[in-house]
């Protein structure tokens, strides 16, 4: 079970994102668990996650993400991909970070 | 072409990069201002509560209404009803926004403690007994504490006073000025010994200095707080302000920045102060003082813009690309969840959508501004969670149904702005399209 961290402001437009993504591992039978939260939560929430996303609006914290979860990968999502709420093309970069 | 759009991409990155992610992290990173920022966002859930609770006890109704209408009739019952009970519909009230400004001393000391990496609670009791002592709301002879001196004016001190009280933790931790434990000592019995010494400074330290400034002033040190922010709040709530802070977050947002993040260290504590005040206002059945307050320059702001583009794209659109986006970012529009369209469409680093976006806050705003300060339009005393449709988020935090027709009035102008806009972008995309389709 990977667990999966997005964030954002607030938690919601990524919170749109989640159920795609859920759909998409889903289909492509990946085990993993999703959820979205404030970018202020990161570094509770991060703690334990193997992969932490960032809402291409908050990437200018990235850096400081970084440093919040230093035990697993951080990175920003690509800006098309979120603008058409694609969660297959974000689960496909999220195993290739993950190597599954 | 798919080569050509990555390189786009990288490009536009690199410039973010290089230029405009080092603005950004210096103005979200500030740690006052943050901790600022994070601690008043605590506070929504109870401004949320202590307005409802506001509104039950006392229904909008004007002065001399009679019963003519089933409407009518039932704000009516409701206000005989609301009188009945105030004593206890107004308790969530008094205990939230009545006295907002110990919430906001505890919110923001909590978080600026966890800025510096400092533990929470010791600093957020610190911070509200340094606040207590110098809040002038303590009455000794009666033994009685008067909620007025921990109202929606005094919350500037509450914010200065939670900074300054942290920010002495801070040193006196970096100084190692402590009470020094023998090691035997378990830490559970340490750990308080740690923070004696620095909150015995701070209470020492304000209640002296507020001594001081009564003595000199005549009022105490929350007072002058309030008096040095008064001009601020004024000047920031004047039109042209609003108008830049408006013009910089379709800016920021243009570059793909979250907007509202960027500008709300410097806007929500104001926008907070002045919905508390308006609310203190509305109950002391005086007219509210501040338009700049809650939520309204995004209700009146490109939050319609973006429900309308959509629209325009739904009826006027050919082009795959626009159309499918709509189909996805609708829904979440009604609700001001934008983030589709700015990176669907893409509205980032996308000329035909800024100008317009510019053009409609302008008018959105200025048309809003000018109606209630003209005393057209009720002012914001109602706090709503964001996600709250526009219109309805208009009517509900005003409680004036004459603001929901504004709304629905600038829909129509912010589509009619967007049109030429629109349809030219369009064009593109299907040019862009039917070329790919040739290759």
């Amino acid at each position: 079970m990977k667990k999966i961290v997005l964030l954002c402001a607030a938690g919601m437009s990524t919170s749109l994102l989640v159920t795609k993504m859920q759909k998409a591992a889903d289909d492509e039978g990946v085990a993993c668990d999703i959820n979205a939260y404030p970018v202020a939560q990161a570094k509770e929430v991060g703690a334990d996650a193997d992969i932490v996303l960032l809402g291409p609006q908050v990437r200018f914290n990235l850096a400081k993400i970084k440093e919040q979860c230093p035990n697993c990968p951080v990175e920003a999502i690509d800006m098309a991909a979120y603008g058409m709420m694609d969660g297959a093309k974000v689960m496909k970069r999220v195993k290739e970070v993950l190597g599954i | 072409m798919t080569s050509e759009k990555t390189s786009f991409m990288e490009k536009f990155q690199a410039f973010m990069e290089k230029y405009l992610v080092p603005v950004g992290m210096k103005i979200s990173e500030q740690r006052h201002l943050s901790a600022i920022r994070d601690g008043m966002t605590v506070l929504i859930p109870l401004t949320i509560v202590g307005g409802f609770a506001c509104l039950l006890a006392v229904p909008p109704v004007p002065a001399g209404m009679e019963a003519t209408n089933i409407f009518y009739s039932f704000l009516l019952a409701w206000q005989s009803w609301a009188a009945a009970n105030s004593a206890i519909l107004m308790i969530p009230y008094q205990l939230t926004i009545g006295v907002i400004s110990i919430y906001v001393v505890c919110g923001v000391a909590y978080r600026f403690a966890k800025n510096y990496g400092m533990d929470g609670i010791n600093n957020m009791l610190s911070a509200l007994l340094v606040y207590l002592c110098v809040s002038g709301a303590v009455d000794l002879s009666t033994g009685t504490i008067v909620m007025a001196r921990l109202g929606a004016g005094y919350m500037f001190g509450a914010m200065v006073i939670a900074l300054l009280v942290v920010e002495i933790n801070h040193f006196f931790i970096a100084k190692k000025i402590a009470i020094k434990m023998p090691a035997s000592v378990p830490p559970n019995v340490a750990a308080p010994f740690n923070v004696l010494l620095s909150l015995v400074f701070n209470v020492v330290f304000f209640t002296v200095l507020n001594a001081v400034v009564t003595s000199m002033t005549g009022a105490g040190l929350n007072d002058l707080v309030y008096t040095l922010f008064q001009p601020l709040m004024k000047a920031t709530g004047s039109l042209p302000s609003i108008l830049l802070i408006n013009f910089l977050m379709t800016t920021f947002w243009f570059f793909g920045i979250h907007g509202g993040n960027m500008v709300s260290v410097v806007v929500s504590p104001l926008t907070t102060a002045g919905l508390a005040a308006n609310m203190e206002a509305y109950l002391a059945n005086k007219p509210m003082e501040y338009i700049f307050a809650g939520a309204v320059n995004s209700v009146f702001g490109n939050w319609i813009t973006y429900t309308a583009m959509l629209v325009i794209i739904f009826f006027f659109a050919k082009s795959h690309q626009a159309r499918s986006v709509a189909k996805v970012a609708i829904v979440p529009s009604c609700f001001n969840i934008n983030e589709p369209s700015i990176f669907g469409l893409p509205t980032v680093l996308n000329v035909y959508t800024y100008v317009p976006l510019l053009i409609c806050s302008l008018i959105n705003f200025s048309s809003y501004y000018l109606l209630a300060s003209a005393g057209i339009l009720g002012k914001f005393y109602i706090t709503l969670p964001f996600t709250v449709p526009g219109p309805l988020a208009a009517f509900l935090a005003t409680m004036d149904w004459k603001t929901m027709v504004l709304w629905f009035v600038l829909f129509v102008v912010d589509m009619c702005v967007l049109y030429p806009f629109i349809t030219t972008y369009d064009k593109q995309l299907q040019k862009n399209e039917a070329a790919e389709g040739n290759n």
